[in-house]
């Protein structure tokens, strides 16, 4: 009895383990298939070529060698599992949704079911796993600091893959929003490639991706362009083509941009904006830099390893002068440590700690310190005595100098002796990284959005800490945030380490900056809602795929009409034809036809001098599929759509056994014959014998 | 020394500069600061993630790990083999690189200097006929100014008045963007269409010091004795100018042109750079930016190349023009 009780007692309580298992995995999102910030496909005129200045020639088109100018192409043909959303969080991408276990090791994603790479083929788990798993065996320097928390990853289902990790990372989804690396290749197309750290990708018969656009020419040192691909998952995007064209300099890219050359102008500055206020020709859009600037001292070495002496330093920045004559008032002073887009997450405390300019609170904090100008020669010592005179490095980028001199001017006021260091910015990581020579840098750190633990792991003693500060609390914190896996209860601890930095003035929030870029209205509609064009790779990639021209639709009415077969069987091709006509029943050629099944677009087809669009589908799983047509409109003609129709597709007859192959008939007759010549022999003997 | 000698003199000099020059191209880029890993993870260069990790891979990727002397004998067992190596940035061959970008850059400074020398000779002629004239005056203040003019400020002019306003020319690249062009006729009329503002441009800028040393070489031979004999018994002044007075006229602008042919493809990268011309300068723009050593050891190595083989061709037809100079040591 007492046997059968545990017995009885551990079923029960195994049940109810997996129960709570069952329920604690942390579903983050719903299904959720076209994400809210892209527009409806059916809406706006299709066509033209939006084109883009690009300072530097692409190196290649492969995402994971590349550098700047690549990701702009390569986020347009390529797409990654998540992507930032409006509000900097993450959002879905090629997975459609994830679950990630309860101990934060196994991300379980969904991959959206009706996405294609562009040659038609579906995009599947083995893809992904693919993907991940040469990322680690092909030794891409750039991947590998994502990669090596990776232990494996599996194939659950031809949607489903599941990522597990040696250890818990809660920033993992958020590495994805700033990596443009971080894309999803098809394996029918990369396993035949050897070595993909010399990969061009150069070939648009190969350059396959899932993305709204796909290759159509590089011009090497001239241009590179995309072209749409027409059988994106989430409709075709509305241009036809995206042309980025190598300028390189800036003053010939604004003179291109106002001749209308360029449909885009990147990067204007803020005593710019007079030139292009006019609401008819130019639309200019503002957007907040999710990277901080920040006045850092070099806490290696003194006087930046006193507390002292940052804690004068945070009332030595004047940020009103800096935001009107560096930012020309376009910028925003921010309240904490972290960058002010996190004010939007959440992930910023209630509480205010940056201070105006005070420098007379600053002296005395100096005073008190003991930096005083004991030889009268009009600058302060160390408090040892030692002649101080400290070097503020900043590289060559006009408004990271402006900002540093006002704020040298007012540290020279109260004796401080700071000159200022201009160094190019191609030297950048042998300052901040390999040689530490500077007491103050003025720097962007740019996060790519999601949680704040990923920029914060920078100062702890472990991560890529070039200031060299160090905080054993501020350590501590960020372990214990850093294994909680629910954003809400980690919360707390992400204020407590903006606390810690700014009692300890780690380093001196600066000025936010707010970038600005012109859009030439001539041409091209005004996006409807305000979408932060931001400086990250796949922000600009919703903006690529919703960008479109001027107008509306066409006036002139069409007719649509298509036909399809009621019924198919599984994996066999069902031919849809549309036939677009115009109002007098003339066939129209050359216009795009939508083919749409259960929701989704799963081709688009240009209708021949007949006016018909042939598309071939074929149905891989059984079931009633609900399929229409659609005809986009171009700047003649208004959009079309036909009336649904079903299809019923049966299952797909098994195999007949194949029936057994009869047994060979043995062939007697030679056995008879020899028989018969035996016998007919024996009577011809016994005649003779009896006739002798 | 006979002609052979000197052939052969020329030619030995020739492959030593060469020589040197690979050993100087191999540790003058590697004695710039900062290193080239370093901009490929520079936050200025698009690549939001610093990481001392990062830095470490692409190092040891790039050869970049091992002692210089090891690198060196790489480079110049590659060197030696015609293979100039992968780009550090763009994963592809240097030599495919070069190739796609040193025709461009030849076509540019080809027109634009046989336009400028045409311009300095015939104009520099004329000055000097009629020196003291109003053309002689109106010459001479176009050339000094235009000389003086930076290059970047000429091609800008040019672009917002040819290009911006009046719509004449386009304002960037080599062929029309998306154009697949039906024959070759076609596609030449696109490319000299693009060639044309940068070649005047080009063409501008270097007249001026030409046409001086015309000009001024001219004058000297004018007031040579041998003319005014020539002057004397009647021969028509086509013939003083073209037959006595500008073969000895050109000896120096032989020479310039010789010594310019270096300082020609830093015009070109100017020229190139403003008027985004694919060609060989803007890749050495670049290739400086990003530290990119192999693209600046080949490209440096294939001018040098150019330079001295243009310069070895230079003194061959300045020996032609002038018999003193292939003879000098022997009859010295």
């Amino acid at each position: 009895m007492k046997m059968l009780l545990n017995k009885k007692n551990s079923l029960f309580a195994l049940t109810i383990v997996t129960m709570i298992l069952c329920i604690s995995i942390v579903n983050v999102n719903a299904e959720v298939i076209n994400p809210e910030f892209i527009l409806p496909r059916d809406v706006y005129k299709y066509g033209g070529d939006f084109r883009i200045a690009r300072d530097t020639d692409f190196d290649s088109l492969n995402p994971f060698s590349g550098t700047g100018a690549t990701w702009m192409v390569t986020i347009t043909t390529y797409e990654g599992l998540v992507m930032v959303d409006p509000e900097w969080g993450v959002a879905p991408w090629l997975a459609a949704s994830w679950d990630i276990s309860p101990d934060g090791l196994t991300y379980t994603f969904y991959l959206q079911p009706h996405a294609t790479w562009a040659d038609g083929m579906p995009v599947t788990a083995e893809d992904v796993k693919y993907t991940f798993d040469q990322w680690k065996e092909q030794q891409l320097p750039r991947m590998l600091p994502y990669v090596k928390n990776i232990e494996s990853v599996t194939v659950i289902n031809e949607k489903t893959v599941a990522i597990k990790l040696y250890d818990m990372d809660v920033t993992f989804l958020s590495r994805h929003l700033s990596w443009p690396s971080l894309m999803i290749v098809p394996k029918h197309i990369w396993e035949n490639i050897e070595d993909w750290n010399t990969f061009v990708n150069d070939d648009p018969e190969t350059h396959w991706g899932s993305g709204p656009f796909k290759l159509k020419e590089w011009k090497k040192g001239e241009y590179c362009q995309v072209e749409a691909n027409l059988n994106y998952w989430m409709g075709r995007p509305y241009v036809d083509t995206i042309t980025h064209i190598v300028i390189s300099n800036r003053d010939m890219q604004i003179l291109a941009f106002e001749k209308g050359e360029l449909s885009i102008f990147n990067g204007l500055n803020g005593n710019e904006v007079p030139r292009f206020l006019d609401p008819e020709k130019w639309k200019i859009y503002t957007i907040e830099d999710s990277g901080q600037p920040n006045w850092y001292p070099n806490t290696r070495q003194r006087p930046g390893n006193d507390t002292e002496f940052r804690h004068a330093m945070w009332y030595m920045i004047d940020r009103e002068t800096i935001l009107e004559a560096a930012h020309f008032g376009y910028g925003k002073i921010p309240r904490h440590m972290l960058a002010t887009p996190y004010e939007v997450g959440g992930w910023i405390p209630p509480e205010t700690v940056t201070e105006p300019m005070n420098l007379t609170k600053a002296a005395e904090i100096l005073d008190a310190a003991g930096y005083l100008d004991v030889n009268d020669d009009g600058w302060r010592e160390y408090p040892d005595g030692d002649e101080m005179e400290l070097k503020f490095s900043v590289y060559d980028f006009e408004r990271f100098i402006k900002c540093a001199e006002i704020l040298i001017d007012d540290m020279q006021s109260i004796g401080i002796n700071v000159y200022l260091n201009v160094f190019p910015s191609s030297m950048w990581a042998q300052v901040h990284l390999t040689t530490f020579d500077f007491d103050f840098a003025y720097f962007r750190y740019g996060p790519g959005g999601g949680d704040p633990l990923e920029p914060m792991s920078w100062s702890t003693s472990w991560g890529d800490n070039w200031i060299g500060f160090y905080n054993e609390t501020f350590d501590n914190v960020y372990l214990e945030a850093s294994a909680i896996l629910d954003p809400d209860e980690r919360r707390p601890l992400v204020f407590e380490l903006q606390r810690i930095m700014a009692e300890n003035y780690a380093y001196i929030p600066h000025v936010c900056n707010i970038g600005l870029k012109v859009l030439n209205t001539e041409v091209w509609d005004p996006l409807p809602n305000s979408l932060p064009w931001g400086p990250w790779s796949n922000l600009q990639s919703w903006h690529y795929f919703n960008v479109h021209l001027k107008g509306e639709p066409g006036a002139a009415m069409v007719n649509l009409a298509f036909e399809a077969p009621s019924e198919a069987m599984q994996n066999e091709p069902v031919v849809i034809k549309a036939t677009i006509t115009d109002e007098e029943g003339n066939p129209l050629e050359g216009l795009y036809i939508d083919f749409w099944i259960e929701g989704f677009t799963v081709g688009s087809q240009v209708s021949k001098s007949n006016g018909v669009a042939e598309f071939t589908w074929v149905p891989i799983e059984d079931g009633d599929y609900e399929i229409y047509t659609a005809f986009p409109g171009t700047g003649d003609y208004q959009t079309a759509t036909t009336d649904p129709i079903t299809i019923t597709v049966g299952a797909e007859e098994p195999e007949p056994e194949p029936e057994p192959e009869p047994e060979p008939t043995q062939d007697n007759t030679m056995l008879y014959l020899g028989i018969a010549a035996v016998v007919i022999i024996l009577v011809a003997a016994w005649f003779f014998m009896k006739s002798k | 020394m006979s002609g052979r000698d000197y052939f052969i003199k020329r030619t030995v000099l020739v492959v030593t500069t060469i020589f040197v020059v690979i050993v100087i191209n191999f540790f003058l880029f590697r004695i710039m600061p900062a290193n080239p890993v370093d901009i490929l993870i520079s936050p200025t260069q698009g690549q939001e993630k610093m990481g001392i990790e990062i830095k470490e891979a692409l190092m040891k990727d790039l050869g970049l790990d091992r002692p210089l002397y090891i690198q060196f004998i790489i480079y110049l067992k590659d060197v030696l083999q015609l293979n100039l190596g992968y780009s550090f940035r763009a994963p592809r061959p240097v030599i495919q690189i070069i190739a796609e970008r040193l025709v461009n850059t030849l076509v540019l400074m080809f027109t634009g200097n046989v336009i400028s020398i045409l311009m300095a000779v015939s104009l520099g002629v004329i000055a000097a006929w009629k020196r003291g004239s109003k053309t002689d005056l109106g010459s001479l203040i176009s050339a000094l100014t235009l000389t003086s003019m930076p290059m970047f400020w000429v091609g800008g002019i040019m672009l917002l008045i040819f290009s911006v306003r009046l719509d004449l020319f386009p304002m960037f690249g080599v062929t029309k963007i998306g154009y697949s062009h039906p024959n070759f006729l076609s596609y030449l009329g696109d490319y000299l269409h693009h060639l044309f503002l940068p070649m005047i441009t080009m063409a501008l800028v270097s007249f001026g010091g030409l046409f001086l040393i015309m000009r001024n070489s001219l004058m000297d031979v004018f007031s040579e004795d041998y003319i005014l004999t020539a002057k004397a018994i009647g021969l028509s002044e086509r013939t003083i100018i073209f037959k006595n007075a500008l073969q000895n006229a050109m000896l120096p602008l032989v020479t310039i042109i010789a010594i310019r042919i270096g300082f020609m493809f830093s015009g070109s990268l100017l020229t190139e750079t403003v008027f985004s011309w694919p060609g060989l300068g803007y890749t050495i723009y670049q290739a400086v930016e990003w530290r990119d050593y192999p693209i600046l050891q080949g490209t440096f190595l294939i001018i040098t190349i150019l330079v001295v083989i243009s310069s070895f061709v230079a003194e061959l037809i300045y020996g032609y023009i002038d018999p003193r100079i292939r003879t000098g040591a022997s009859s010295g």
